[in-house]
This record gives structure tokens, sequence and C-alpha cells, in this order.
């Protein structure tokens, strides 16, 4: 079995897969997104034949045929400061030949890849995957994209306290809506619409789907993103959660049908009884909510790469 | 009304709106420049998913989803050239949340739409290249072997291309064949290229949309060379006309 982790060697999620892919004996290689400058990817593609060619990476030279699996948590090139033109030019080619493997290998079945880039897509619009998960069955909060003040504030006099948050997967950072002392910006939505969500009690989950297997953990937290509890001088507090069967099941088939086979989702449990779905992250962190509970997330991810 | 969205620059689109409007259509079209300056964007999803969104443009033209019966789509970029000249970071924030609110409000659209955005593309069905020509050779489209890497100089959207030049013997000139919901617009494409072109739209999941196939062709072969889900229009003459105006008036 080898199996490739594309991302930062160091990076916790990264780390913590590869410690348990070595506990089962495979045969692990550590594509380092920042070598991406050095490392070399020829891939070839002939009528007939699976997907072949070669990747070199640091002292490793792999033929890509016998790769069995893929954890993919690339970092652009261009997000690395620093990089002459011709070395940046390098490291997108090699990302785009090792990406272009990545969403073709395995297509017969004898590479898992977690997870493919194309698959990744509905979290680049949150209001998108809004739309894909209440077809299985999950609610979602009402939600407002506007460029218009006066529509926001009727929208918060409709639904009680907001949230604000990003459209897309940049800049995510949940944030409480104050009419009053946002008021004085709310012109500058003119330029750029901002997403608003009602506000929503009850405890968050997160949910790890990896395959078949569910992880559900129950966050505690006064803060609005309970991510960034610490920013606000609270805290966080995590611990495994009896997740409903049936929620589990739904969990599974939203994974599945957005072609995840490792997911995070974010649900609330909203007190009447709702279980509403916030997102579904195609390249979750896992490792807080590991620390959190001790819950095998890590052990889980290395066993479906390997099939094991 | 009929919507067309395209780019400034995409005179075909803004042929197919003259022609639409000539066919007695209440057609309008709209670029992605009057959309980077709209006066009002509103977008709103209910907790079941219902999508409602009504747009107002600086010129008073107020695109009301509900009020839109079928829509070209053919916008490559998200609507944010009023950060044309902002911070580069602010640019791309911008233009992340632009891309991401244009997905959202094209996907929510109950009305027919050639073609309906993906994540990847807000044109429509634009694969991974390299998948691309992976369905097509599973198609049974004529694929060269092609090379992509650290080492080859084309960007992985030309692979296919630069293979099949390679490929090919003796002179070959390039054809973009367009393809309607799974129909080949064009006579003259042989029965096995347009059986093939149909098999690749049904393996991409694209069974409705509109999309261009681009080949290049030497004496008897015709050589996969890529895929747009924005293909020139003009050439499809009245026929394809006559197509996407019922695949836009058909719910």
């Amino acid at each position: 079995m080898t199996v490739l982790l594309w991302g930062l060697p160091d990076e916790p999620p990264v780390h913590r897969v590869a410690d348990e892919l070595r506990a089962r004996a495979a045969d692990v290689v550590l594509v380092d997104s920042r070598a991406a400058v050095r490392d070399t990817i020829d891939l070839r593609l002939d009528p007939g034949a699976d997907v072949g060619g070669v990747l070199r990476t640091g002292d490793r030279t792999v033929e890509l045929a016998r790769v069995t699996g893929v954890y993919v948590r690339p970092v652009e090139p261009e997000l690395f400061p620093g990089l002459e033109p011709a070395e940046l030019a390098h490291a997108r080619r090699f990302c785009d030949a090792l990406t272009a493997f990545t969403e073709l290998t395995g297509s017969s079945g004898q590479c898992r890849v977690a997870n493919r880039l194309l698959a990744m897509g509905s979290n680049v619009s949150k209001p998108y995957q809004a739309q894909l998960i209440t077809r299985h069955g999950f609610g979602t909060p009402s939600t407002l994209v506007s460029s218009d003040p006066a529509e926001v504030l009727a929208f918060a006099g409709e639904h009680g306290p907001l949230v604000y948050k990003s459209i897309s997967g940049v800049r995510s950072i949940v944030t409480a809506f104050d009419p009053v002392a946002d008021a004085a910006r709310l012109a500058r939505l003119r330029w750029c619409p901002v997403q608003f969500q009602e506000h929503l009690d009850g405890p968050d989950v997160r949910v790890h789907v990896v395959g078949d297997r569910v992880f559900a953990t129950e966050i505690t937290t006064s803060a609005v993103d309970y991510r960034y509890a610490h920013r606000g001088g609270t805290t966080a507090t995590l611990r495994a959660h009896d997740l409903d069967p049936e929620v589990a099941d739904r969990c599974v088939g939203l994974a599945a049908a957005l072609r995840l086979p490792f997911a995070g989702i974010d649900l609330k449990l909203v007190p009447d009884g709702r279980v509403v779905c916030f997102e579904v992250n195609p390249s979750p962190g896992f490792t807080y909510f590991e620390q959190g509970t001790g819950q095998p997330i890590a052990a889980a991810l290395a066993a479906w790469l390997t099939g094991s | 009304m009929l919507l067309v969205l395209c780019s400034l620059d995409d005179t075909d689109s803004q042929w197919f709106a003259r022609r639409a409007t000539r066919a007695g259509r209440a057609c309008v079209a709209v670029t992605t420049e009057h959309l980077s300056f709209a006066r009002r964007h509103d977008h709103r999803i209910g907790p079941a998913g219902d999508v409602g969104t009504t747009i107002e443009l600086a010129n008073g033209v107020v695109l009301d989803g509900e009020a839109l019966t079928g829509v070209l789509n053919r916008v490559r970029e998200p609507p944010a050239l009023a950060w044309y000249r902002a911070d580069p970071a602010e640019r791309d924030y911008a233009s992340a949340e632009l891309f991401a609110y244009t997905l959202s409000w094209l996907a929510g659209l109950r009305c027919p739409v050639r073609n309906t955005p993906t994540p990847q593309c807000l044109a429509g069905p634009a694969p991974d290249p390299v998948r691309a020509w992976a369905a097509a050779h599973a198609a049974g489209l004529r694929c060269a072997p092609i090379r992509l890497g650290t080492g080859t100089p084309w960007p992985p959207g030309d692979a296919a291309l630069a293979g099949a030049r390679v490929a090919a013997a003796g002179p070959v000139r390039p054809r973009q064949v367009i393809c309607l919901d799974q129909e080949v617009l064009d006579p003259d494409v042989p029965p096995v290229t347009a059986t093939g072109v149909r098999r690749l739209t049904k393996l991409l999941g694209a069974e409705t949309a509109l999309l261009g196939v681009d080949f290049l062709v030497g004496d008897d072969d015709w050589w996969f060379a890529g895929l747009t889900a924005v293909p020139a229009l003009r050439p499809g003459g009245d026929l394809l006309v006559d197509r996407l105006l019922h695949a836009l008036e058909t719910p």
C-alpha cells in the first residue's frame, strides 16, 4: 500500500494521518506543498490504460500507478510568499498535474482519494451548498445575501438576532450582527453583497463522516463561532455526542451524495427539534475535535485510505 | 422574460439575444459588467432551501427570478469589475464572494438555464481537462495520449490539444461541435463522432447543457482536443437558435 499525503507534513491533520498509516505498515509518501517548486511530476494518459506517470518528491520516486490512496490537503503555491515567477510557474504546473492525477486515479476502484477537488467544490459557495444540503433532509438557516442596508434591517426585524459570514469559503468567521453598532458600516454593502442568517439557539454538533463511519462532537460555548472562542475571551468545551442514528444515516448519505468520503458536517440541534446543517467542510481540520474527545478520526481515515 | 448573461466581448451571446428578439421573444442581454455595478442584490434561501433572487441594475432593469422564463448563462467571471482597482487581497476576496453569490443565484433559478453553473465554472459543466479527456475516451471518441507535468509547457486545458497535434498525421483543421441537450447540432459530423459526443455529455452528467466539443480533424480522423461550456454560437445558425429557444422555453 502506497499512500500519498499531499499538504504540509507538520500540519496536525496530515501529521496524524501519517502516524496512523505508518502504524498500519503503509508506505507513506509525504508530498510537501512547500516543495512544489522543486518536486517534479510526469503524468501520462494513454488510451486504454490507467493513469500513470512518475512523481519525484524529496528523495522518493513514485510510480503513480502503484499509489493506492491519497489524502488531499494541499496549500496553493500562490500562498507562499517570495517565490520567483519561474518557481511559481513550476509549482503551479506541479499542482495542476498532481490535481489531475487525484481527479482521475481510482475511477476503476484501485485507488482511494479523500477528497477529490471536484467534490470539494460545493463549499466554494455556502448558499449554493445549502441548496444541496436541503435536498438531503436537513434544514438550513433563513438566509439573506444582500447589498441593501434597508433589506438587512427588515430581515433582522423579521428573524430577530442575525449573524453574518462570508458567502464563499474565504475569511469565513461567523459574527453577530448588531443593528446599532454596525449601522454605520451597512452602507458598504453596496459594493459587495454580504450573507446574513438568522441566529439559531441550541448545541453545535460537528459530525465527521469517514466512509460510512460517523464521529459526532458536541460543542458547548457562549461564542458565536466556537472555532474562535478564544478570541472573545471565552472557551469551547467538546464532548463526544451520541448522534441519533437516523441523523447519522442522513449525514453519511449527504457526504456520499457530495462524493466526499471524508467530511465535516456542521449541525445545530435547534430546541424545537429541527436539525439544521450550516455547511459541509470537505477538508476538515479534524484534530481539534479528536484531541477534545479522543475519537479515533485519524485512525478511521487511515483505515479508509488503506481499505482496511 | 428571457435573459442572456454574458461578458461584454461575447458577441455570439448578443447575436443570439438579437435573434431571440427578432423571433418575438422578450429578451434582455445583461453583461458581467452590468452586474458588477448593480444597484441592488437580494438573494434569499428559506429554511427548506427555497430560493428567491432580485437584482436591480443601474439602468433600472429588474431581474426577478420569478419573472424569468429562461436563462442563457455564459458568465465566465464573477461580476467583480467594481473591485478592479482595489488592493489585490481585497479584490480577490470580493471576487470569491461574488463568484459564490453568482453560483448560488444561477443554481437556484427554477426556469430552464443553459448552462446551470458548477463550482468549477460559472458558465456550466467544464470538468478538469484530464477528466474530460478520460470521459471522451470512455465515450468512444478518438483520444491521443497526453502528457502533463512539470516538464510540459502547456497548461492543463491545452493538454488534449497538444496530444492531438502530435498524434494527428498530416494537416488538420480545428472544428468545434455544438451539442445541446445531447443533440449534435451539426449534420456534417460523422455518425460515430456524434454518438461519442452524446455519450460524452452523458458521462459528464451534462445531459441538459450547451457544450462545445473541440476536435482536430484530419483526413478521416476526428481527434478529441477539448471541451468548453461557452461554445461559439453563430456557426450553429438557425438550427441552434430554434433548438436553444425551445430548450429555454421548455420547463
